[in-house]
């Protein structure tokens, strides 16, 4: 399976007549965007706002974010999510860097999250430093919340292909090849065990479209996650939660790509989901274990999506592996309280003795008082709140302690 | 010039072994012991003003009073620094030094550094409070830990900025804080995995946390003759939660009246913990505190009697420290009372 990745540099982002990409520049047309995102009429209203880096701005209520895309045959980058169902992870697709598209939306069950665009808070999240096309939906009263999301997330999916269309007849600014075909024997081989979080409504990742709620383990190429198989349906606390951006740049399936060949096998990823009981957690880290004994894998890499009982997830898909002779790494955040003197997780095993930290999610961080707020237009007192928040604990700030191991924010005992 | 005052105890202070342990605070203008090697290692940045040194028996029996007399003895010197020890492995003087150091720091507002072993008992105690230097079991080790705690406190003495306690060679105080590192966490967590699979040395960011085992108590021989108390962390409160129980982070357990109830109902009870979807909860409390099939098991005679008070508490980002006491208090009232089992139910 052979993807090229085609990258183009996006440096400045403006409302236009025209949406088009010329030397760098995105220009966007705003009423053509609105009316395509809102064919439907399910929206009352559709606002659209370009947030820069170094801007005065915080960017609130964050649902999900996602990277413009183009498949250069015109097919769907999101398979069975948007559009028909195809296997992702072949021929070309087109990429923007440098830019982002922001899912906003207010519901309750969706945890609030922001972006700081300057300031100190803006040390801590990846979007601080993108353009930010903001989209935020607000529906008629009433609707329902099954609805909601659909159809929000529709919108995200197709504003991903409407910008990625702008590099239809342009050559990239940089190329790169994903394969895993040939290696030589020697390096070891490796997998990644891949937890993706689908519990209920607003709590769900869906692979090829389908929520992933009663899944046992799958096996996936590496190939098809940066090929947009995964997308996110998961509004949950902000710091650690895996947006659609990131499923498509897995940092991890990047750099297990990135090596194979060189210091290592990449054998697969093995997509597993966080359970809601016991038993069905025992059945998941069992069959992904063996999944990985298959795969003739020597380590695996683990990485979670959340908190809480997803750490048991993390813990039992450990000492499963470790248990067949199978060496694991795990990347988790830590809750270790405001003054990082609490236990950092709420499960532990003595399997796993190698653990990457991106983080402790209840430390306190001094932020800039905002000259504008997107994403909170419908309510005047909650917006005058969002401009004036001096200090959040980092939780609440967008994919700060993501655990994809997206950041370099780590922890140390002191 | 750093001003250092050092505590020592009566061995390290050359008056005596067991048989002096119990001598009160004594003051030598001068270094003493230790103190010797200790000023070399200053290299003439900073100068030893005063030795202190107390009997490791008198100080343990009359810690408080032991304090107040040390810290008279310090406060007209105005140091800017007090080392203590190294007490190495010593059970006594390793808490006298812990004890001292956090003193001079909460009351003199002065920098102070200590030295032990990691099993002294003193770390255990104090770790959170002050800087430890991690030394060596004995004597043997006196080079090394004085040099170390030298620098160290040098540093504390002058405000500067101290590295992560491998650098600097402290036992950590127990804060982790949030730093950045040089690679992303996917690429450390490869380059990890590699080095554990070669077997060459990596170092796990995220030590797992110790979680003290409970073990179950043993079951009751005669159900029939026992008195059963409900305990819940869930959050179960009279409606409209009088007394303020937090939905998360608790600081209080409280306690409320079942006499004469049947059945706790969603009019006059509910949930206020907040790491659950309480509908239900809030529907029938009863799915959380099971009072209605317990008044029937009691109606039945499979047990003697509900204990006529139940304990809540929200159990959601409830610290350790705090549930620990909860749970001290709460066991201790239901041991007074008679109480022969709990059902303690969580969320």
């Amino acid at each position: 399976m052979r993807l090229e990745l085609r990258r183009y540099k996006v440096v400045n982002a403006l409302f236009g007549s025209e949406t088009k990409l010329e030397n760098g520049t995105l220009y966007v047309n705003k009423e053509e965007l609105v009316s395509l995102l809102n064919e439907s009429g399910f929206f009352e209203r559709v606002e659209v706002y370009i947030a820069k880096p170094g801007e005065n701005t915080r960017i609130v209520n964050i649902m999900d974010a996602v990277q413009p895309r183009w498949k250069t045959d015109g097919s769907s980058p999101f398979p069975g999510a948007l559009g028909p169902m195809r296997i992702a992870g072949r021929g070309e697709t087109n990429a923007l860097d440098g830019i982002s598209i922001l899912q906003l939306g207010k519901r309750g069950g969706i945890q609030e999250g922001f972006i700081d665009m300057s300031g100190p808070g803006a040390e801590y999240s990846f979007f601080s430093g993108l353009i930010n096309i903001a989209l935020n939906f607000v529906p008629f009263s009433g609707v329902d919340d099954h609805a909601f999301d659909s159809y929000t997330r529709a919108a995200l999916l197709k504003a991903s292909v409407y910008l990625g269309r702008t590099t239809r007849d342009l050559d990239p600014d940089e190329t790169e090849i994903f394969s895993i075909q040939s290696g030589s024997p020697g390096l070891p081989r490796v997998a990644y065990i891949y937890q993706l979080q689908s519990q209920e409504l607003y709590r769900d990742t869906l692979v090829y479209g389908r929520p992933v709620r009663s899944i046992m383990p799958i096996l996936l190429h590496p190939n098809e996650i940066l090929d947009g198989a995964i997308v996110s349906s998961n509004y949950i606390i902000a710091s650690q939660k895996n947006p659609t951006y990131f499923h498509l740049n897995n940092p991890v399936v990047r750099e297990l790509s990135r090596r194979h060949g060189r210091d290592l096998i990449f054998a697969g990823v093995i997509a597993v989901n966080e359970h809601s009981t016991l038993l069905e957690k025992e059945r998941s880290a069992a069959f992904a274990a063996k999944l990985a004994l298959q795969l003739d894998v020597r380590g695996v890499v683990i990485t979670q999506e959340g908190g809480g009982h997803a750490d048991t997830d993390l813990m039992l898909n450990c000492s499963e592996c470790e248990k067949m002779g199978i060496k694991t790494v795990i990347i988790a955040n830590e809750s270790s309280g405001p003054q990082g003197d609490l236990p950092p997780l709420v499960d532990v095993a003595p399997e796993a003795d190698a653990v990457v930290s991106t983080g402790n999610n209840d430390e306190l961080v001094k932020l800039g008082v905002m000259d504008k707020v997107f994403g909170c237009s419908d309510n005047a007192q909650d917006e005058e709140r969002w401009r004036n928040m001096s200090e959040s604990f980092l939780a609440r700030i967008y994919t700060s302690t993501n655990q994809l191991g997206w950041n370099n924010l780590t922890t140390l005992q002191f | 010039m750093i001003r250092v005052v050092h505590y020592i105890n009566q061995f390290f202070g050359q008056i005596g072994g067991e048989d002096m342990a119990g001598i009160g605070p004594r003051i030598e203008y001068k270094p003493v012991g230790p103190g010797i090697a200790l000023k070399e290692a200053f290299k003439g940045k900073a100068e030893i003003i005063a030795t202190v040194i107390c009997g490791d028996n008198y100080f343990m029996e009359n810690m408080e009073k032991a304090v107040d007399e040390i810290i008279e003895l310090i406060r007209p010197l105005n140091p800017d620094l007090l080392v203590a020890g190294p007490a190495f492995n010593a059970g006594r003087y390793g808490p006298a030094c812990g004890a001292l150091c956090k003193a001079v720091g909460d009351r003199l507002k002065i920098s102070s550094v200590t030295g032990m072993y990691p099993e002294n008992p003193g770390v255990e105690l104090f770790h959170r409070d002050v800087y430890c230097v991690e030394t060596g079991p004995s004597a043997a080790g006196m080079r090394k830990a004085v040099a170390d705690m030298a620098r160290l406190g040098m540093k504390l003495a002058l405000g500067e900025e101290l590295g992560p306690p491998f650098q600097e060679g402290y036992l950590p105080k127990g804060f982790r804080r949030n730093v950045r590192a040089e690679k992303s966490g996917a690429v450390r967590a490869v380059d990890m995995l590699l080095a554990k699979i070669d077997g060459r040395d990596f170092r796990t960011e995220l030590p797992m946390p110790e979680f003290e085992k409970i073990p179950p108590a043993p079951a009751l021989s005669d159900l029939r003759k026992s008195t059963i108390a409900l305990v819940t962390e869930g959050g179960i409160v009279p409606k409209g939660n009088p007394d303020r129980l937090e939905s998360s982070r608790a600081t209080k357990y409280l306690k409320y009246s079942i006499e004469g109830l049947n059945d706790l109902s969603g009019e006059y009870f509910e949930s206020v913990h907040g790491g659950y979807n309480n509908r239900f909860a809030n529907l029938d409390p009863d799915r959380v505190l099971p009072l209605d099939v317990l008044r029937e098991i009691e109606r039945e005679g499979e047990i003697k009697e509900i204990h006529k008070f139940f304990f809540t508490t929200t159990g959601n980002g409830t610290t350790i420290e705090n549930s620990r006491i909860f749970g001290k208090e709460i066991a201790g009232y239901l041991r007074r009372n008679g109480i022969d089992g709990v059902i303690l139910t969580s969320t």
